[in-house]
């Protein structure tokens, strides 16, 4: 019979095998908000796996919703004897990888301008040109706040983010008084479409603006009317009009 | 002999400790990267510093608190400790109390900002932790070299437990299951239009360049969308290939099919593959660099022994026997 360590290290280590299993369980967690379904992704999903069950979409979605909440309620009192342990040794196991793709992505500008003149953009992802803080926009960490701030339950953190880079911008370009932030939506081209270079529609969405404070108060970002020039142009998706950069001198 | 000996039994094995060593150096390195790329652009303090200092958000400081919150200096400071501590770590100096300091420098920053992290930095922190606890320190390491030169020092220096490297292997197995068990998008799962590579690839947050060129092979990304679904709802095939192979004396005709085709080798290389293709076309941070130290520790010791001896025997010259080199 071995000795008592390694019969206290096999229990141990079998609870933890345990608890991290546990807490690996699909979790609904994240995805229970009724705002966050109406978005057009979330819809085609519910359109595709309605039609598999041939069940009314509006029927599906709210069965599901039926299903999800009291999952997630039971979910939520499975873990309850783990969560403090996976706290404490910061085991956490939530690997919500890619579950599904963003069918309407967002895409995010930042222009700036003294006051009354023109925009001019700063930064918008994807393109060549409006460059400014690519590196730290670029991020890994920074590009997964921006997924979020794309989505309407982020709302807030979205208008914090963007006073955030605000601040950034004023700092390099002390020429700027008002800074704006917003995303561009569309929906990602079909492989056909890609083809024939038809590229979808879209709009501006959750515009923010923040003025330059010089009394040292917070920057505040300010919501503005949603696509107040929104282009909805065909066949540019990663450059919206608009976005095409002419350059801010630091 | 019951169930529960087995069980103990196993986790009492000892073994070189070249595997653990492996994965301590790439998690080491990995962490250093990353959090070096924070600092070199300054990323760390939009990240990680509250609001009221130029942050993203407003956070929550924990024990940080009791220094003076989410200043830009307590940011850059610890994100600093953190890498020099896993350099410590990568090198094998005082590896436990630079592991200690690395997970505890690694957990704080990654748990501050919820809305900026991702699935690298539960992996990253449960490598850690499991390393932590292991002797991945006495191979491959300063510390390891020390102790060589010490009077009395012998081969059983060198040896470490064997159960952190089949805790990790099974950590990893969760984390495939796991994300493959989530991934319920009809664009996923088998039945359906298998188109969710192509649209996970045109996202302009994780696409490492535009990916509409891609269209006329919509066709292989379907392929990739099936394979990659199936690789990680039969992660679980990965610890029976294991259990097999360490079993291989016993007798059935599945353990024997299993330990034939070599599964576990066709997983971890169809995992390698699948990584590499993530790194070429999306940007989703250290993510898979962290796998990879699972991945090193995946193999058993003799294993990378065989494997260095083969390059030694490539690149400097001399004969390999099966045995190892002559």
């Amino acid at each position: 019979m071995p000795g008592w360590w390694p019969q206290v290290r096999a229990a141990l280590v079998a609870l933890h095998l345990a608890a991290i299993t546990l807490s690996a369980l699909p979790s609904p967690e994240g995805g229970l908000n009724r705002g966050t379904w109406s978005d057009p992704t979330v819809q085609a999903e519910f359109k595709a796996w309605s039609a598999r069950f041939g069940m009314d979409k509006q029927a599906f979605e709210d069965q599901l919703w039926v299903f999800a909440t009291g999952y997630g309620r039971a979910y939520k009192k499975l873990l309850t004897p783990v969560d403090p342990y996976e706290e404490l040794v910061g085991s956490e196991q939530g690997w919500k990888m890619f579950i599904a793709p963003h069918r309407f992505p967002t895409r995010l500008e930042i222009a700036g301008r003294a006051k009354d003149g023109a925009w001019d953009v700063l930064f918008y992802e994807s393109s060549d040109t409006a460059t400014w803080r690519r590196g730290v926009l670029r991020l890994e960490r920074l590009r997964s706040a921006i997924f979020r701030w794309g989505w309407p339950n982020y709302s807030s953190a979205w208008g914090r983010g963007c006073a955030a880079l605000a601040g950034l911008a004023f700092e390099d370009f002390p020429a700027l008084d008002e800074v704006r932030c917003r995303f561009w939506k569309a929906r990602s081209p079909s492989p056909e479409e890609a083809i024939r270079g038809d590229l979808p529609e879209g709009a501006w969405v959750s515009a923010r603006l923040v003025h330059r404070r010089d009394d040292g108060a917070p920057l505040v970002a300010e919501r503005m009317e949603d696509a107040p020039d929104a282009p909805n142009q065909r066949g540019s998706i990663s450059t919206p009009k608009g976005a095409a950069a002419e350059g801010v001198a630091p | 002999m019951s169930l529960w000996r087995r069980w103990v039994a196993l986790l009492d094995h000892r073994e070189p400790a070249t595997s653990l060593a492996l994965a301590r150096i790439v998690i080491g390195l990995t962490i250093t990267a990353h959090l070096g790329h924070m600092v070199w652009v300054d990323g760390d303090l939009l990240v990680w510093t509250d609001a009221a200092y130029g942050g993203l958000r407003a956070l929550e400081p924990g024990w940080l608190a009791h220094v003076g919150g989410l200043t830009p200096e307590n940011v850059r400071a610890l994100v600093l400790v953190t890498i020099a501590a896993a350099l410590a770590f990568t090198a094998g100096a005082w590896t436990r109390l630079s592991a200690v300091v690395t997970w505890i420098g690694f957990r704080t920053l990654a748990d501050l900002n919820s809305h900026s992290g991702g699935a690298y930095d539960e992996l990253a922190k449960n490598i850690l932790l499991f390393l932590l606890v292991s002797g991945c320190g006495r191979a491959l390491s300063l510390d390891a070299w020390r102790a060589a030169r010490r009077p009395g020092a012998g081969p059983a220096d060198t040896l470490a437990p064997a159960w952190p490297r089949y805790a990790l292997i099974f950590q990893l197995v969760l984390m495939y299951w796991a994300t493959g068990m989530q991934k319920v998008s009809s664009g996923w799962v088998p039945g359906g239009a298998a188109d969710a590579l192509w649209y996970i690839l045109q996202q302009p947050t994780w696409q490492r360049v535009e990916m509409t060129w891609l269209a006329p092979a919509f066709a292989v990304t379907q392929v990739a969308t099936l394979g990659t679904w199936l690789f990680e709802q039969a992660a679980p095939i990965l610890l029976l290939a294991y259990w097999f192979r360490h079993t291989r004396t016993r007798p059935g005709r599945l353990r024997a099919a299993f330990n034939r085709l070599d599964l576990r080798s066709l997983y971890l290389l169809l995992g390698v593959g699948m990584h590499a293709g993530i790194e070429l076309s999306m940007e989703v941070g250290a993510f898979s660099w962290a796998t990879m130290a699972i991945y090193a520790a995946a193999l058993h010791p003799d294993e990378w022994t065989r494997i260095a001896q083969r390059i030694r025997a490539r690149f400097l010259g001399g004969a390999v026997t099966p045995s190892g080199r002559s």
